[in-house]
């Protein structure tokens, strides 16, 4: 070994670690460790918002066209309404019509 | 490897001086040092399953260490530098033979390139053999040798054009 590997060697020597390096490594181990535990019981939590959701959005646009039928409905009964009207008002004249002939 | 948290603990404190001293090599600061240290023991927890022995784990740390640094220096643009941490007090007795010429060499080591300084680190700090250097960096031995050799060249004679006469 020559004086330059040994200044060398010297030179990239190991260094003291921080004193606190095992218990930051523990630390951010046992963090992790307490942040997927989480990050696992909101997976179910999230599923079943999502149904509930999904289930109300459902129920929403059922309800929405429920109205629009029952709206349609209507509208078809004023119309036939209006239709009939007309129709009967044209029998009274015709009735009338006849009994003024005889 | 199974190994509970003590076991653990106890594996992080016997490579904790290894592992740390690749990157403040490398790196020379101490703060991004250290963070690349811890990240190194956290992706060896992660790792647990595909580790079989302690010497296996060593070796992963030594690997992995030496990819973190090289990656670490080159994102931030790290130029090993000496830290506010690293300058001595007026009148602090050294223990190094030399502190000018200990100085001047890393200064000297700081302008290799990137993998060729992991080499000399991995060789010197470490006493890795070239194959075992090779199979850290994931690179040829050849290639190894190689970079190994101009390396130790240019320093040498670097070194020796400013301290003519001290060193043999």
């Amino acid at each position: 070994m020559t004086d330059f590997d040994r200044e060398l060697s010297q030179a990239l020597k190991r260094r003291e670690p921080p004193r606190d390096l095992t218990a930051s490594v523990m630390a951010r181990i046992e963090r992790r460790r307490r942040t997927s535990w989480s990050a696992r019981l909101w997976v179910p939590v999230g599923i079943a918002a999502t149904l509930v959701a999904g289930l109300g959005v459902y129920r929403w646009e059922e309800v929405q066209r429920g109205q629009e039928a029952k709206r349609q409905v209507m509208l078809a009964l004023e119309v036939t309404g209006q239709k009939l009207a007309i129709a009967g008002k044209r029998v009274d004249e015709l009735n009338h019509r006849r009994i003024g002939y005889e | 490897m199974k190994v509970d948290n003590a076991a653990f603990a106890g594996l992080v404190r016997k490579n904790q001086g290894m592992v740390y001293s690749i990157a403040w090599n490398y790196l020379r600061n101490h703060a991004v040092a250290e963070e690349v240290a811890q990240e190194v023991f956290l992706e060896l927890h992660r790792s647990l399953d595909r580790i079989e022995s302690e010497e296996h784990a060593t070796r992963f740390l030594r690997k992995v260490a030496a990819h973190r640094s090289v990656d670490e220096g080159r994102r931030a643009k790290h130029r090993p530098r000496v830290g506010i941490d690293e300058i001595r007090e007026p009148g602090a007795v050294s223990k190094q033979k030399d502190p000018m010429l200990q100085e001047a060499l890393t200064r000297l080591l700081a302008s290799l390139p990137d993998r060729s300084r992991m080499m000399v680190i991995l060789r010197y700090q470490e006493e890795m053999e070239p194959g075992e250097i090779a199979a850290a960096l994931d690179v040829p031995l050849g290639t190894v040798k190689s970079s190994l050799h101009r390396a130790l060249a240019v320093l040498r004679k670097r070194i020796e054009r400013t301290w003519k006469g001290v060193l043999q």
